[in-house]
């Protein structure tokens, strides 16, 4: 029996040797995990295939040494692979990932399991240490985790761009240095909240934070410059870019959106235009300016031409008579019959030669006149004298024209009007005036007024003739004008421009009231006293 | 006996001085200021003058409105009539009426009187 049982103790003996040898062979031959036994202390008792393709060691290189060595220097120091094995105690088992030593001295990413022995009595007899190399994994881990945190970092870090994440319903997600920046808000303060807070009330109100994300939604993307509110109320002109991002499934999980401040950009863009709209407006302006100038000049040119025209037709008229009677005297001579003349005859040759010689003179004068004029250098001598004096002896002079022109003049004055003007200048005015009250006064009466008050003369003159039409009354100061009319006048134009010019040398003005058909009265008011322009 | 000329010119020495040496070559001269004054001189003659001589730019009435006035009345529009003016620039096709001859002023007498002389 005994023999038996010993029989039968060893039979199972040698069945648990042989099922151990098999587990020790299987364990060897595992080659994806280090797996390796140690002693309480912690050296090394078992190795296999697997230990060695991770760590570098060969069995023989490596049992009785403590497994320390697959540590780094700075685990040892502070006694990690101590802690481990302690744990290890404590627990039963201890798990970590970390970095560990190859025998080249590489460094590989573990999973590191360590179970604590224990015999029947439960009695500490040892370490198993299964290591997995999970470096790949590792690395990949590590480098999706770098990339992350670069794209976390650079996000951040953006000053000059506000980025910020809304989730699918709008609100903040995240907040980065330029949102801060340009934004004012802390992101404790905004995280969370609808993004519409950045927008003016208007805005808000128009549904545009909605019809923004709806965009974004629909297009993928959603641009717009406008502007923006800050936490301090003030606003910004922004350039905004939102994109909707999508899982793989298409799905929206929410939204980048990238806002500019570029007030300075639309400050200096308005400015811009603002420079090009007056630039543009003063170049019309401008060119307004040219155009009336032209036309001014165009018309100063058609009005020399015409005068040109006129001066030539008004030299002609005095010189017709002169010459006529000039060659029939010398006719007369040639055919010795000169004491046939009669003494009618001859005075009318005389006189006839004196008007159109004086005639001559006096156009030649209004020529120099505006020449004077144009020049500046019309210089009034001044003295002091009776205008009414003056009047009188001047009416007297034109007695002939006057009664060739068929108008009645009456003469009305104050006994006398003692002023200091230009003699000279003062008989031109008076003269032209007379002349053309006689020329244009359809030979109705004429009337002529002198008189003064405290400070002022005035020289009036009133015909009932042909008139001026309101719209030529302005023109007829103006050099070589002469009012365009169905009744062929002769005359230069000037006489109007050079008595103006007279008038107002001496401080005074000449003024027009007239009707068409009714007649014209002219006022000329002068200084009494020497006027110092 | 020399025939009748009618003279018509608004300025006074032009038209007397007209008068005057047509009159010393015994030519029988009427005169007037405008052209209405003319036509009046007209209706108011018995015997048609030999010549017009006529001015173009007149008060009243010029010179082209005589002349249309003139063509209207059967018993002078055959009158010789002549236009005498300062005005270089005006040419026979210009003006639109018809006239025998033009003068320019100033006028050269011999060329007056050899005008008077063919019309007359």
């Amino acid at each position: 029996m005994a023999e038996s049982k010993d029989n039968k103790i060893n039979h199972t003996q040698k069945a648990t040797e042989a099922a151990e040898d098999r587990f020790a062979l299987l364990v060897d031959s595992v080659k994806d995990y280090g797996i390796f036994l140690l002693d309480i202390n912690g050296f090394i008792v078992s190795w296999n295939k697997g230990a060695e393709r991770i760590k570098g060691y060969s069995s023989s290189e490596v049992i009785g040494k403590h497994f320390s060595i697959f540590y780094l220097p700075d685990d040892v120091s502070r006694n990690h692979p101590q802690y481990e094995l302690k744990m290890a105690i404590k627990d039963g088992r201890y798990e970590e990932e970390g970095w560990r030593l190859r025998k080249n001295g590489t460094k590989f990413w573990a999973n590191v399991v360590i179970t604590a022995l224990k015999d029947s009595r439960n009695e500490l007899i040892g370490f198993s240490k299964v290591t997995r190399d999970l470096t790949e994994r590792k690395v990949a881990e590590e480098k999706l985790r770098k990339s992350e945190e670069r794209f976390r970092r650079m996000f951040e870090g953006v000053k000059d761009y506000a980025m910020i994440m809304l989730n699918p319903d709008g609100t903040i997600a995240s907040w980065n240095e330029g949102a801060r920046r340009i934004k004012g808000y802390e992101p404790h303060e905004i995280i969370g909240k609808y993004f519409s807070i950045f927008y003016p009330e208007q805005d808000v109100q128009m549904g545009k934070c909605e019809y923004e994300l709806r965009e974004a939604t629909e297009t993928g993307r959603f641009e717009d410059e406008g502007w923006r509110v800050r936490k301090d109320k003030t606003k910004f002109w922004a350039s905004v870019l939102i994109t909707a991002i999508r899982d793989d499934e298409g799905n929206v999980i929410g939204f980048t959106k990238v806002t500019r401040d570029i007030t300075d950009r639309k400050r200096a863009d308005d400015l811009l235009k603002m420079a090009y709209a007056n630039l543009e407006k003063r170049v019309e302006e401008r060119t307004q300016q040219l155009i009336e100038t032209n036309k001014k000049l165009q018309e100063a040119v058609r009005a020399r031409d015409e005068f040109l025209s006129i001066a030539s037709h008004e030299l002609r008229t005095p010189l017709t008579p002169l010459k006529m009677q000039i060659q029939s005297l010398l006719k007369m001579i040639t055919k010795q019959n000169v004491e046939s003349i009669s003494v009618d005859r001859a005075q009318r040759m005389a006189e006839t030669c004196d008007k159109s010689i004086s005639r001559l003179n006096n156009l030649l004068e209004n020529l120099l006149d505006v020449s004077r004029i144009n020049l500046g250098k019309m210089i009034l001598s001044y003295e002091t004298f009776d205008l009414t004096e003056l009047a009188r002896s001047i009416v007297a002079r034109y007695e002939n024209e006057i009664n060739t022109s068929g108008s009645a003049v009456s003469f009305e004055a104050t006994s006398s009007v003692l002023g200091t003007f230009d003699h000279l200048r003062i008989e031109q005015v008076f003269t032209n005036l007379l002349m053309n009250a006689l020329k244009y006064g359809a030979r109705k009466p004429i009337k002529i007024k002198v008189y003064s008050n405290d400070t002022h003369a005035f020289i009036v003159f009133i015909d009932k003739g042909i008139g001026i039409a309101k719209s030529e009354q302005a023109r007829i100061f103006q050099r070589f004008e002469r009012v365009e009319s169905n009744v062929n006048i002769g005359g230069l134009g000037l006489g109007l421009f050079i008595s103006q010019q007279i008038i107002e040398a001496h401080g005074g003005k000449i003024e027009v009231e007239s009707e068409l058909a009714e007649g014209t009265t002219f006022t000329v008011k002068i200084p009494l006293t020497r006027f110092n322009n | 006996m020399k025939k009748k000329i009618l003279v018509i010119e608004d300025d006074h020495e032009i038209r007397q001085t007209i008068v005057d040496v047509l009159s010393d070559e015994g030519y029988d001269v009427l005169s007037a200021e405008n052209g209405l004054e003319g036509l009046k001189l007209l209706q108011e003659t018995e015997i048609p003058p030999g010549l017009i001589i006529v001015d173009w730019m007149m008060p009243v009435m010029d010179g082209k409105v005589f002349r249309k006035e003139q063509l209207k009345m059967s018993k002078f529009a055959c009158v010789p009539t002549i236009l005498f003016s300062a005005n270089g620039q005006i040419s026979q096709s210009a003006i639109g009426v018809e006239y025998d001859d033009f003068v320019k002023k100033p006028i050269d007498l011999d060329q007056l009187f050899a005008l008077a002389e063919k019309y007359c």
